[in-house]
Protein backbone atom coordinates (compact mmCIF):
# COMPACT_ATOMS: atom_id res chain seq x y z
CA UNK A 1 0.00 0.00 0.00
CA UNK A 2 2.62 2.14 0.81
CA UNK A 3 4.19 1.74 -2.64
CA UNK A 4 1.11 2.65 -4.46
CA UNK A 5 0.24 5.64 -2.01
CA UNK A 6 3.78 7.05 -3.15
CA UNK A 7 2.99 6.42 -6.49
CA UNK A 8 -0.05 8.28 -6.59
CA UNK A 9 1.03 11.24 -4.11
CA UNK A 10 4.63 11.46 -6.30
CA UNK A 11 2.18 11.82 -9.81
CA UNK A 12 -0.17 14.67 -7.90
CA UNK A 13 1.58 16.49 -5.71
CA UNK A 14 5.14 16.61 -7.20
CA UNK A 15 6.33 19.64 -4.80
CA UNK A 16 6.30 17.78 -1.43
CA UNK A 17 8.87 15.16 -0.84
CA UNK A 18 7.06 12.18 1.44
CA UNK A 19 10.23 9.97 2.16
CA UNK A 20 12.01 13.16 3.70
CA UNK A 21 10.64 13.43 7.05
CA UNK A 22 8.48 11.76 9.26
CA UNK A 23 7.02 14.85 10.80
CA UNK A 24 5.76 16.31 7.54
CA UNK A 25 3.28 18.31 9.08
CA UNK A 26 4.96 19.67 12.28
CA UNK A 27 8.30 20.41 10.34
CA UNK A 28 5.88 22.25 7.82
CA UNK A 29 6.83 20.38 4.62
CA UNK A 30 2.76 19.93 4.36
CA UNK A 31 1.11 23.42 4.39
CA UNK A 32 -2.59 23.70 4.44
CA UNK A 33 -2.50 23.79 0.70
CA UNK A 34 -0.46 20.53 0.42
CA UNK A 35 -2.46 18.54 2.74
CA UNK A 36 -5.89 19.53 0.59
CA UNK A 37 -3.70 18.03 -2.56
CA UNK A 38 -2.79 15.69 -0.87
CA UNK A 39 -6.25 14.70 0.47
CA UNK A 40 -7.66 15.08 -3.12
CA UNK A 41 -5.27 12.40 -4.40
CA UNK A 42 -5.94 10.03 -2.26
CA UNK A 43 -10.00 10.59 -1.81
CA UNK A 44 -9.95 10.56 -6.14
CA UNK A 45 -7.77 7.65 -6.65
CA UNK A 46 -8.28 5.38 -3.70
CA UNK A 47 -12.49 5.98 -3.73
CA UNK A 48 -11.82 6.91 0.03
CA UNK A 49 -13.92 9.30 1.58
CA UNK A 50 -11.53 10.98 4.24
CA UNK A 51 -13.23 11.98 7.30
CA UNK A 52 -12.49 15.59 9.42
CA UNK A 53 -11.81 13.38 12.09
CA UNK A 54 -9.01 11.79 10.33
CA UNK A 55 -7.04 15.18 9.43
CA UNK A 56 -4.88 15.72 12.42
CA UNK A 57 -0.74 15.36 12.17
CA UNK A 58 -0.26 12.02 13.00
CA UNK A 59 -2.25 10.82 9.54
CA UNK A 60 -0.48 13.49 7.91
CA UNK A 61 3.25 13.45 9.32
CA UNK A 62 5.12 10.35 7.33
CA UNK A 63 4.25 8.02 4.35
CA UNK A 64 3.77 4.83 6.17
CA UNK A 65 0.68 6.83 8.65
CA UNK A 66 -0.68 8.13 5.14
CA UNK A 67 -0.58 4.58 4.08
CA UNK A 68 -1.86 3.32 6.94
CA UNK A 69 -5.04 5.95 7.00
CA UNK A 70 -6.03 4.72 3.44
CA UNK A 71 -5.64 1.24 4.19
CA UNK A 72 -8.10 1.85 7.13
CA UNK A 73 -10.14 3.94 5.23
CA UNK A 74 -11.09 1.38 2.24
CA UNK A 75 -11.64 -1.36 4.58
CA UNK B 1 -22.03 53.32 47.65
CA UNK B 2 -20.23 56.00 48.78
CA UNK B 3 -17.48 55.91 51.37
CA UNK B 4 -16.75 59.33 52.74
CA UNK B 5 -16.84 61.55 49.60
CA UNK B 6 -15.60 58.64 47.71
CA UNK B 7 -18.33 57.27 45.56
CA UNK B 8 -17.09 53.84 44.56
CA UNK B 9 -19.53 52.87 42.29
CA UNK B 10 -18.54 56.00 39.89
CA UNK B 11 -15.34 55.06 40.65
CA UNK B 12 -15.85 51.45 39.12
CA UNK B 13 -17.95 52.79 36.16
CA UNK B 14 -14.87 55.61 35.52
CA UNK B 15 -12.52 52.37 35.14
CA UNK B 16 -11.92 51.32 31.60
CA UNK B 17 -10.91 47.54 30.80
CA UNK B 18 -7.49 47.58 29.14
CA UNK B 19 -4.09 47.30 30.04
CA UNK B 20 -2.62 51.20 29.52
CA UNK B 21 -5.08 52.70 32.38
CA UNK B 22 -2.89 53.07 35.93
CA UNK B 23 -5.41 50.99 37.69
CA UNK B 24 -4.18 47.72 35.83
CA UNK B 25 -0.82 48.06 36.93
CA UNK B 26 -1.74 48.42 40.82
CA UNK B 27 -4.21 45.44 39.85
CA UNK B 28 -1.27 43.15 38.18
CA UNK B 29 1.14 43.71 41.21
CA UNK B 30 -1.50 42.45 43.28
CA UNK B 31 -2.02 39.40 41.57
CA UNK B 32 0.99 38.40 41.08
CA UNK B 33 1.86 38.93 44.94
CA UNK B 34 -1.34 36.53 45.65
CA UNK B 35 -0.27 34.36 43.03
CA UNK B 36 3.16 33.40 43.54
CA UNK B 37 2.16 33.60 47.56
CA UNK B 38 -0.26 30.87 47.57
CA UNK B 39 0.50 27.48 47.39
CA UNK B 40 0.78 25.96 44.13
CA UNK B 41 -2.73 23.82 43.92
CA UNK B 42 -4.43 26.68 44.63
CA UNK B 43 -2.76 29.30 42.83
CA UNK B 44 -5.32 28.72 39.63
CA UNK B 45 -8.00 30.32 41.99
CA UNK B 46 -6.19 33.56 42.17
CA UNK B 47 -6.33 33.48 38.14
CA UNK B 48 -9.72 33.34 38.36
CA UNK B 49 -10.31 35.65 41.10
CA UNK B 50 -8.37 37.97 39.06
CA UNK B 51 -10.23 37.57 35.41
CA UNK B 52 -12.89 38.12 36.93
CA UNK B 53 -12.15 41.31 38.20
CA UNK B 54 -11.14 42.63 34.82
CA UNK B 55 -14.16 41.25 33.29
CA UNK B 56 -16.62 42.56 35.99
CA UNK B 57 -14.56 46.05 34.55
CA UNK B 58 -15.87 45.31 31.28
CA UNK B 59 -19.68 45.24 32.80
CA UNK B 60 -21.81 43.14 33.99
CA UNK B 61 -22.80 41.73 30.08
CA UNK B 62 -18.49 40.60 30.06
CA UNK B 63 -19.45 38.43 33.19
CA UNK B 64 -22.84 37.33 31.83
CA UNK B 65 -21.20 36.33 28.57
CA UNK B 66 -17.91 34.22 29.74
CA UNK B 67 -20.32 32.70 32.20
CA UNK B 68 -22.70 31.49 29.80
CA UNK B 69 -20.24 30.91 27.40
CA UNK B 70 -18.34 28.32 29.45
CA UNK B 71 -21.57 27.14 31.14
CA UNK B 72 -22.15 25.86 27.03
CA UNK B 73 -18.73 24.69 26.27
CA UNK B 74 -18.53 22.78 29.41
CA UNK B 75 -21.70 20.73 29.37
CA UNK B 76 -21.77 20.36 25.49
CA UNK B 77 -17.79 19.06 25.69
CA UNK B 78 -19.00 16.57 28.60
CA UNK B 79 -22.32 15.56 26.69
CA UNK B 80 -20.02 15.10 23.21
CA UNK B 81 -17.46 12.91 25.38
CA UNK B 82 -20.57 10.63 26.96
CA UNK B 83 -21.86 10.15 23.46
CA UNK B 84 -20.06 6.75 22.09
CA UNK B 85 -18.01 7.34 18.77
CA UNK B 86 -20.08 4.94 17.33
CA UNK B 87 -23.04 7.29 17.15
CA UNK B 88 -21.60 9.25 14.71
CA UNK B 89 -24.05 11.51 13.60
CA UNK B 90 -25.30 12.12 17.22
CA UNK B 91 -22.26 13.30 18.35
CA UNK B 92 -21.73 15.23 15.28
CA UNK B 93 -25.28 16.61 15.91
CA UNK B 94 -24.36 18.05 19.20
CA UNK B 95 -21.31 19.53 17.91
CA UNK B 96 -23.19 21.52 15.26
CA UNK B 97 -25.98 22.92 17.14
CA UNK B 98 -23.52 23.86 19.93
CA UNK B 99 -21.55 26.23 17.74
CA UNK B 100 -24.92 27.21 15.88
CA UNK B 101 -25.80 28.73 19.16
CA UNK B 102 -22.49 30.06 20.15
CA UNK B 103 -22.34 31.23 16.01
CA UNK B 104 -25.21 32.78 16.35
CA UNK B 105 -25.09 34.78 19.78
CA UNK B 106 -22.05 36.25 18.79
CA UNK B 107 -23.77 37.18 15.00
CA UNK B 108 -26.44 39.03 17.00
CA UNK B 109 -24.73 40.22 19.16
CA UNK B 110 -22.21 41.99 16.58
CA UNK B 111 -25.26 42.88 14.62
CA UNK B 112 -26.74 44.81 17.49
CA UNK B 113 -24.15 46.61 18.14
CA UNK B 114 -24.38 47.40 14.55
CA UNK B 115 -28.09 48.37 14.21
CA UNK B 116 -28.68 49.60 17.47
CA UNK B 117 -31.46 47.39 17.63
CA UNK B 118 -32.05 46.26 21.59
CA UNK B 119 -31.73 48.94 24.39
CA UNK B 120 -29.33 51.34 26.07
CA UNK B 121 -27.86 49.01 28.65
CA UNK B 122 -26.83 46.72 25.81
CA UNK B 123 -22.84 46.78 25.37
CA UNK B 124 -20.53 44.19 23.09
CA UNK B 125 -19.12 41.93 25.67
CA UNK B 126 -15.26 42.50 26.24
CA UNK B 127 -13.17 39.70 24.16
CA UNK B 128 -16.72 37.82 22.86
CA UNK B 129 -15.23 37.27 19.43
CA UNK B 130 -12.10 35.60 20.63
CA UNK B 131 -12.99 33.10 23.33
CA UNK B 132 -16.26 32.16 21.20
CA UNK B 133 -13.61 30.75 18.48
CA UNK B 134 -11.42 29.57 21.29
CA UNK B 135 -14.21 27.24 22.74
CA UNK B 136 -15.57 26.34 19.75
CA UNK B 137 -11.90 24.83 18.78
CA UNK B 138 -12.58 22.84 21.77
CA UNK B 139 -15.51 21.53 21.15
CA UNK B 140 -14.34 20.28 18.19
CA UNK B 141 -11.07 18.67 19.60
CA UNK B 142 -13.40 16.69 22.13
CA UNK B 143 -15.43 15.71 19.13
CA UNK B 144 -12.73 14.67 17.08
CA UNK B 145 -10.91 12.92 20.62
CA UNK B 146 -8.08 15.02 20.76
CA UNK B 147 -8.77 16.52 23.65
CA UNK B 148 -10.51 14.81 26.90
CA UNK B 149 -14.57 16.94 27.93
CA UNK B 150 -13.15 19.22 30.97
CA UNK B 151 -14.98 17.89 34.27
CA UNK B 152 -14.40 21.15 36.19
CA UNK B 153 -16.58 23.70 35.45
CA UNK B 154 -14.72 26.48 37.12
CA UNK B 155 -11.10 25.39 34.89
CA UNK B 156 -13.46 25.69 31.62
CA UNK B 157 -14.17 29.22 32.98
CA UNK B 158 -10.98 29.85 33.77
CA UNK B 159 -9.63 29.30 30.44
CA UNK B 160 -12.69 31.52 28.78
CA UNK B 161 -12.17 34.34 31.06
CA UNK B 162 -8.29 34.67 31.11
CA UNK B 163 -7.78 38.19 31.51
CA UNK B 164 -4.16 38.28 29.11
CA UNK B 165 -6.58 37.15 26.74
CA UNK B 166 -9.41 38.04 27.29
CA UNK B 167 -8.74 41.92 25.59
CA UNK B 168 -7.59 40.70 21.83
CA UNK B 169 -6.85 37.04 22.18
CA UNK B 170 -4.76 35.19 20.90
CA UNK B 171 -6.82 32.55 20.21
CA UNK B 172 -6.07 30.03 22.53
CA UNK B 173 -6.58 26.28 22.46
CA UNK B 174 -7.86 24.39 25.89
CA UNK B 175 -4.74 21.58 25.24
CA UNK B 176 -2.80 24.23 25.66
CA UNK B 177 -3.62 26.85 27.87
CA UNK B 178 -5.65 25.04 30.32
CA UNK B 179 -2.46 22.80 31.86
CA UNK B 180 -0.82 25.91 32.71
CA UNK B 181 -3.54 28.20 34.29
CA UNK B 182 -4.70 24.76 36.21
CA UNK B 183 -1.35 23.43 37.15
CA UNK B 184 0.14 26.68 38.73
CA UNK B 185 3.32 27.92 38.19
CA UNK B 186 7.09 27.75 40.34
CA UNK B 187 8.53 31.65 39.84
CA UNK B 188 11.38 31.67 37.63
CA UNK B 189 12.85 34.91 37.95
CA UNK B 190 14.67 34.80 34.23
CA UNK B 191 11.09 33.89 32.47
CA UNK B 192 9.62 36.79 34.84
CA UNK B 193 12.04 39.49 33.24
CA UNK B 194 11.55 37.91 30.08
CA UNK B 195 7.30 38.84 30.55
CA UNK B 196 8.26 42.22 32.13
CA UNK B 197 10.23 42.93 28.32
CA UNK B 198 7.78 41.51 26.26
CA UNK B 199 5.01 43.51 27.86
CA UNK B 200 7.45 46.81 27.71
CA UNK B 201 8.27 46.66 24.17
CA UNK B 202 4.34 46.02 23.29
CA UNK B 203 3.59 49.18 25.54
CA UNK B 204 6.18 51.13 23.56
CA UNK B 205 4.30 49.73 20.29
CA UNK B 206 1.39 51.12 21.16
CA UNK B 207 1.70 53.99 23.61
CA UNK B 208 4.30 55.63 22.17
CA UNK B 209 3.79 54.82 18.26
CA UNK B 210 0.81 53.64 17.50
CA UNK B 211 -1.23 56.21 19.79
CA UNK B 212 1.31 58.56 18.02
CA UNK B 213 0.38 57.87 14.29
CA UNK B 214 -3.13 57.52 15.12
CA UNK B 215 -3.01 61.40 15.92
CA UNK B 216 -2.39 62.12 12.49
CA UNK B 217 -4.16 59.70 10.44
CA UNK B 218 -7.42 60.29 12.12
CA UNK B 219 -6.98 63.78 10.91
CA UNK B 220 -6.11 62.52 7.74
CA UNK B 221 -9.44 59.97 7.50
CA UNK B 222 -11.66 62.77 9.51
CA UNK B 223 -10.90 65.54 7.00
CA UNK B 224 -9.63 63.61 3.69
CA UNK B 225 -11.01 66.25 1.23
CA UNK B 226 -8.55 68.65 3.03
CA UNK B 227 -5.59 66.59 1.66
CA UNK B 228 -3.80 65.81 -1.34
CA UNK B 229 -3.08 62.29 -2.74
CA UNK B 230 0.28 61.79 -1.27
CA UNK B 231 -0.44 62.84 2.20
CA UNK B 232 -3.53 60.73 1.71
CA UNK B 233 -1.02 57.95 0.53
CA UNK B 234 1.12 58.15 3.31
CA UNK B 235 -1.70 58.02 5.96
CA UNK B 236 -2.92 54.64 4.66
CA UNK B 237 0.62 53.17 4.57
CA UNK B 238 1.53 54.82 8.67
CA UNK B 239 -2.55 53.53 9.37
CA UNK B 240 -1.16 49.95 8.57
CA UNK B 241 1.83 50.33 10.84
CA UNK B 242 -0.22 52.07 13.44
CA UNK B 243 -2.73 48.52 13.19
CA UNK B 244 0.58 46.65 13.43
CA UNK B 245 1.85 48.52 16.64
CA UNK B 246 -1.32 48.42 18.15
CA UNK B 247 -2.40 44.47 17.23
CA UNK B 248 1.58 43.29 18.10
CA UNK B 249 1.91 46.15 21.06
CA UNK B 250 -1.38 44.41 22.88
CA UNK B 251 -0.53 40.64 22.00
CA UNK B 252 3.30 41.93 23.50
CA UNK B 253 1.42 43.02 26.62
CA UNK B 254 -1.11 40.25 26.88
CA UNK B 255 1.65 37.31 26.61
CA UNK B 256 4.32 39.54 28.57
CA UNK B 257 1.75 39.73 31.40
CA UNK B 258 1.00 35.82 31.03
CA UNK B 259 4.69 34.91 31.14
CA UNK B 260 5.05 36.81 34.46
CA UNK B 261 2.39 34.25 36.15
CA UNK B 262 4.73 31.78 34.35
CA UNK B 263 1.35 31.09 31.05
CA UNK B 264 2.63 30.86 27.49
CA UNK B 265 0.69 32.30 25.45
CA UNK B 266 0.43 31.51 21.59
CA UNK B 267 2.37 34.09 19.20
CA UNK B 268 -0.26 35.98 17.20
CA UNK B 269 2.88 37.61 15.27
CA UNK B 270 5.36 36.35 13.20
CA UNK B 271 6.87 39.73 11.36
CA UNK B 272 4.11 39.79 8.59
CA UNK B 273 5.92 42.57 6.74
CA UNK B 274 8.16 40.36 5.83
CA UNK B 275 5.53 38.38 4.24
CA UNK B 276 6.26 37.33 0.36
CA UNK B 277 2.95 37.06 -0.83
CA UNK B 278 -0.94 37.90 0.27
CA UNK B 279 -0.49 34.12 1.48
CA UNK B 280 2.17 34.31 3.48
CA UNK B 281 0.82 37.25 5.24
CA UNK B 282 -2.15 35.60 6.60
CA UNK B 283 0.24 32.69 8.02
CA UNK B 284 2.58 35.29 9.82
CA UNK B 285 -0.12 38.27 10.77
CA UNK B 286 -3.06 37.30 13.23
CA UNK B 287 -1.65 33.78 13.33
CA UNK B 288 -3.92 32.06 15.72
CA UNK B 289 -7.26 33.38 13.60
CA UNK B 290 -5.81 32.21 10.72
CA UNK B 291 -4.91 28.67 12.08
CA UNK B 292 -8.49 28.54 13.97
CA UNK B 293 -10.07 29.05 10.53
CA UNK B 294 -7.80 26.64 8.87
CA UNK B 295 -8.17 23.59 11.34
CA UNK B 296 -12.07 23.97 11.87
CA UNK B 297 -13.47 25.82 8.93
CA UNK B 298 -11.17 25.26 6.04
CA UNK B 299 -10.63 21.62 6.81
CA UNK B 300 -13.78 20.57 7.48
CA UNK B 301 -14.96 22.11 4.53
CA UNK B 302 -12.45 20.81 1.92
CA UNK B 303 -13.87 17.16 2.96
CA UNK B 304 -17.65 18.27 3.05
CA UNK B 305 -20.32 16.36 1.00
CA UNK B 306 -21.09 19.37 -1.30
CA UNK B 307 -16.98 19.86 -2.19
CA UNK B 308 -16.23 16.61 -2.58
CA UNK B 309 -18.92 16.03 -5.03
CA UNK B 310 -18.39 19.01 -6.99
CA UNK B 311 -14.61 17.58 -7.32
CA UNK B 312 -15.28 14.36 -8.09
CA UNK B 313 -17.77 15.50 -10.86
CA UNK B 314 -14.90 17.67 -12.25
CA UNK B 315 -12.10 14.99 -12.24
CA UNK B 316 -14.87 12.97 -14.64
CA UNK B 317 -15.93 16.22 -16.78
CA UNK B 318 -13.47 18.57 -16.72
CA UNK B 319 -9.27 16.81 -15.74
CA UNK B 320 -7.16 15.00 -13.45
CA UNK B 321 -6.48 18.11 -11.66
CA UNK B 322 -9.58 20.17 -11.11
CA UNK B 323 -10.47 18.47 -7.87
CA UNK B 324 -7.26 19.76 -6.53
CA UNK B 325 -8.00 22.96 -7.57
CA UNK B 326 -11.32 23.30 -6.58
CA UNK B 327 -10.84 21.71 -2.67
CA UNK B 328 -8.61 24.31 -2.41
CA UNK B 329 -10.71 27.24 -3.57
CA UNK B 330 -14.19 26.32 -2.49
CA UNK B 331 -13.53 26.45 1.13
CA UNK B 332 -11.23 29.55 0.73
CA UNK B 333 -14.13 31.43 -0.66
CA UNK B 334 -16.07 30.58 2.44
CA UNK B 335 -13.58 31.20 4.85
CA UNK B 336 -12.20 34.61 3.64
CA UNK B 337 -16.35 35.37 3.42
CA UNK B 338 -16.41 34.35 7.45
CA UNK B 339 -12.78 36.27 8.12
CA UNK B 340 -14.55 39.46 7.12
CA UNK B 341 -17.96 38.89 9.16
CA UNK B 342 -15.67 37.99 11.79
CA UNK B 343 -13.77 41.68 11.74
CA UNK B 344 -17.04 43.52 10.91
CA UNK B 345 -20.46 43.46 9.72
CA UNK B 346 -20.63 46.13 7.28
CA UNK B 347 -20.67 45.82 3.60
CA UNK B 348 -16.92 47.34 4.05
CA UNK B 349 -15.81 44.05 5.66
CA UNK B 350 -17.64 42.06 2.83
CA UNK B 351 -15.32 43.90 0.32
CA UNK B 352 -12.38 43.51 2.83
CA UNK B 353 -12.86 39.83 2.75
CA UNK B 354 -13.34 39.49 -0.83
CA UNK B 355 -9.89 41.45 -1.12
CA UNK B 356 -7.87 39.16 0.66
CA UNK B 357 -9.66 36.04 -0.51
CA UNK B 358 -9.29 36.95 -3.83
CA UNK B 359 -5.27 37.44 -3.65
CA UNK B 360 -4.73 34.56 -1.84
CA UNK B 361 -6.76 32.70 -4.52
CA UNK B 362 -4.87 34.28 -7.15
CA UNK B 363 -1.86 32.83 -5.27
CA UNK B 364 -3.15 29.20 -5.50
CA UNK B 365 -4.32 28.99 -8.96
CA UNK B 366 -1.44 30.86 -10.09
CA UNK B 367 1.59 30.10 -8.29
CA UNK B 368 3.41 28.06 -10.87
CA UNK B 369 2.79 30.73 -13.53
CA UNK B 370 3.91 33.20 -11.42
CA UNK B 371 7.47 31.23 -11.13
CA UNK B 372 7.58 30.46 -14.66
CA UNK B 373 7.26 34.13 -15.28
CA UNK B 374 9.68 35.59 -12.65
CA UNK B 375 12.27 32.85 -14.23
CA UNK B 376 11.51 33.83 -17.69
CA UNK B 377 12.48 37.31 -16.84
CA UNK B 378 15.76 35.76 -15.24
CA UNK B 379 14.68 37.12 -11.50
CA UNK B 380 16.37 35.15 -9.04
CA UNK B 381 13.82 33.59 -6.76
CA UNK B 382 16.30 33.62 -3.58
CA UNK B 383 18.09 37.48 -3.98
CA UNK B 384 17.38 39.98 -0.92
CA UNK B 385 15.96 42.67 -3.81
CA UNK B 386 13.09 40.36 -4.95
CA UNK B 387 12.42 39.44 -1.46
CA UNK B 388 11.99 43.38 -0.99
CA UNK B 389 10.08 44.00 -4.06
CA UNK B 390 7.32 40.70 -2.98
CA UNK B 391 7.76 42.34 0.80
CA UNK B 392 6.95 46.08 -0.67
CA UNK B 393 4.27 44.47 -2.63
CA UNK B 394 2.70 42.38 0.16
CA UNK B 395 2.63 45.83 2.17
CA UNK B 396 0.86 47.64 -0.69
CA UNK B 397 -1.68 44.91 -0.66
CA UNK B 398 -2.34 45.45 2.80
CA UNK B 399 -2.52 49.11 2.70
CA UNK B 400 -5.21 48.21 0.04
CA UNK B 401 -7.39 46.18 2.26
CA UNK B 402 -6.63 48.93 5.27
CA UNK B 403 -8.04 51.63 3.05
CA UNK B 404 -11.08 49.59 2.41
CA UNK B 405 -12.45 49.09 6.11
CA UNK B 406 -10.55 52.00 7.89
CA UNK B 407 -13.40 54.71 6.28
CA UNK B 408 -16.34 52.42 7.38
CA UNK B 409 -17.71 53.93 4.04
CA UNK B 410 -17.00 52.84 0.63
CA UNK B 411 -17.87 56.23 -1.05
CA UNK B 412 -15.41 57.66 1.13
CA UNK B 413 -12.77 54.94 0.17
CA UNK B 414 -13.78 55.77 -4.01
CA UNK B 415 -12.95 59.15 -3.00
CA UNK B 416 -9.91 58.67 -1.19
CA UNK B 417 -8.19 56.62 -4.23
CA UNK B 418 -9.83 58.97 -6.60
CA UNK B 419 -8.04 61.57 -4.82
CA UNK B 420 -4.59 59.96 -4.65
CA UNK B 421 -4.95 58.83 -8.44
CA UNK B 422 -5.97 62.44 -9.99
CA UNK B 423 -5.12 65.45 -7.32
CA UNK B 424 -1.58 63.90 -5.55
CA UNK B 425 -0.51 67.33 -4.53
CA UNK B 426 3.08 66.16 -3.49
CA UNK B 427 3.76 69.72 -2.63
CA UNK B 428 1.85 68.99 0.75
CA UNK B 429 4.38 67.21 2.26
CA UNK B 430 6.74 69.70 2.61
CA UNK B 431 5.02 72.90 2.55
CA UNK B 432 3.72 73.16 5.98
CA UNK B 433 0.39 70.71 5.49
CA UNK B 434 1.87 67.72 7.02
CA UNK B 435 3.32 69.49 10.16
CA UNK B 436 -0.36 71.02 10.95
CA UNK B 437 -2.26 67.41 10.99
CA UNK B 438 -1.62 67.22 14.59
CA UNK B 439 1.97 65.95 14.86
CA UNK B 440 4.76 68.62 14.85
CA UNK B 441 8.26 68.09 13.68
CA UNK B 442 9.45 66.54 16.81
CA UNK B 443 7.23 64.08 17.01
CA UNK B 444 7.04 62.97 13.10
CA UNK B 445 10.75 62.83 13.27
CA UNK B 446 10.00 60.32 16.40
CA UNK B 447 7.57 58.40 14.32
CA UNK B 448 9.95 57.78 11.83
CA UNK B 449 13.15 56.53 14.42
CA UNK B 450 10.11 54.59 16.21
CA UNK B 451 9.38 53.23 12.73
CA UNK B 452 12.93 51.82 12.17
CA UNK B 453 13.25 50.70 15.53
CA UNK B 454 10.51 48.23 14.67
CA UNK B 455 11.83 47.36 11.24
CA UNK B 456 15.10 46.23 12.98
CA UNK B 457 13.52 44.15 15.54
CA UNK B 458 11.30 42.56 13.30
CA UNK B 459 14.56 41.78 11.36
CA UNK B 460 16.57 40.51 14.34
CA UNK B 461 13.44 37.92 15.17
CA UNK B 462 13.00 37.41 10.84
CA UNK B 463 16.74 36.09 11.26
CA UNK B 464 16.14 34.03 14.61
CA UNK B 465 17.80 36.41 17.00
CA UNK B 466 16.12 36.62 20.26
CA UNK B 467 16.06 39.83 21.57
CA UNK B 468 15.39 39.41 25.05
CA UNK B 469 17.81 36.45 25.52
CA UNK B 470 20.72 39.10 24.25
CA UNK B 471 18.67 41.92 26.79
CA UNK B 472 19.31 38.74 29.49
CA UNK B 473 22.77 38.34 28.93
CA UNK B 474 24.22 41.59 29.02
CA UNK B 475 25.41 42.98 32.17
CA UNK B 476 23.41 43.57 35.13
CA UNK B 477 23.45 47.63 35.50
CA UNK B 478 23.85 47.67 31.80
CA UNK B 479 20.37 45.62 30.92
CA UNK B 480 18.82 47.24 34.54
CA UNK B 481 19.71 51.20 32.27
CA UNK B 482 18.25 49.79 29.55
CA UNK B 483 14.73 48.34 31.51
CA UNK B 484 15.04 52.15 33.18
CA UNK B 485 15.42 53.54 29.59
CA UNK B 486 12.26 51.39 28.13
CA UNK B 487 9.65 52.39 30.95
CA UNK B 488 11.08 55.89 30.46
CA UNK B 489 10.50 56.05 26.75
CA UNK B 490 7.00 54.95 27.69
CA UNK B 491 6.05 57.37 30.35
CA UNK B 492 8.37 60.52 28.52
CA UNK B 493 6.97 59.70 25.15
CA UNK B 494 3.55 57.90 25.44
CA UNK B 495 0.44 59.73 23.94
CA UNK B 496 -1.92 60.76 26.73
CA UNK B 497 -3.91 63.34 26.96
CA UNK B 498 -7.35 64.12 25.81
CA UNK B 499 -7.27 64.08 22.26
CA UNK B 500 -6.27 60.50 22.50
CA UNK B 501 -7.67 57.35 24.12
CA UNK B 502 -4.54 55.12 24.92
CA UNK B 503 -6.82 52.82 26.41
CA UNK B 504 -8.68 51.37 23.37
CA UNK B 505 -6.68 48.64 21.25
CA UNK B 506 -8.41 48.64 17.70
CA UNK B 507 -8.59 44.88 17.50
CA UNK B 508 -10.97 45.60 20.62
CA UNK B 509 -13.85 46.44 18.62
CA UNK B 510 -14.06 42.73 17.05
Amino acid sequence: MEEQVLAVLKEEVPEVDFESSDALVDDGILDSFAITSTIAALSMEFGITIPYEEIVEENFNSLPALAAMVERLMA
Amino acid sequence: MEIGKFDLGQFWRSLEPSFTPWWFFVFLAFALLWYYALPKRGRWVILLLASFAFCAVGGWQTVASVVLVACIAWSAGLAIEATPKKERSRRKLLLSCTCIVLVVALAYVKLNSLFKWSMAWFVVPLGISYYTLSVISYLADVYRGRQAAERNFLHMLLFVAWFPKVLEGPIERYGKLSKQLVDGNEFEWVSFCHGMQLALWGYIKKMVIADRIAVLTTEAFAHHTKYGGAIMVLSVALAAVQLYCDFSGCMDIAGGVSQMFGIRLEANFRQPFFSRSAAEFWRRWHVTLGTWFKDYVYMPLTVSKPVMGVARWARKHVSNTAPRKIMQVMPLVVVWLFTGLWHGTGVPYLVWGAWWGVLIICDVLFAKGYGRVASALHIDANSGAWHAFQAIRTFGLFCVGRLITLPNDLAVTGQIITSIATQPDIWQLVDGTLLNMGLDAVNLNLVVICIAVVWVVDLLHERGVCIRQVVGSWPMLVRDLAYVAAVMTVVVFGMYGPMYSASAFVYMQY
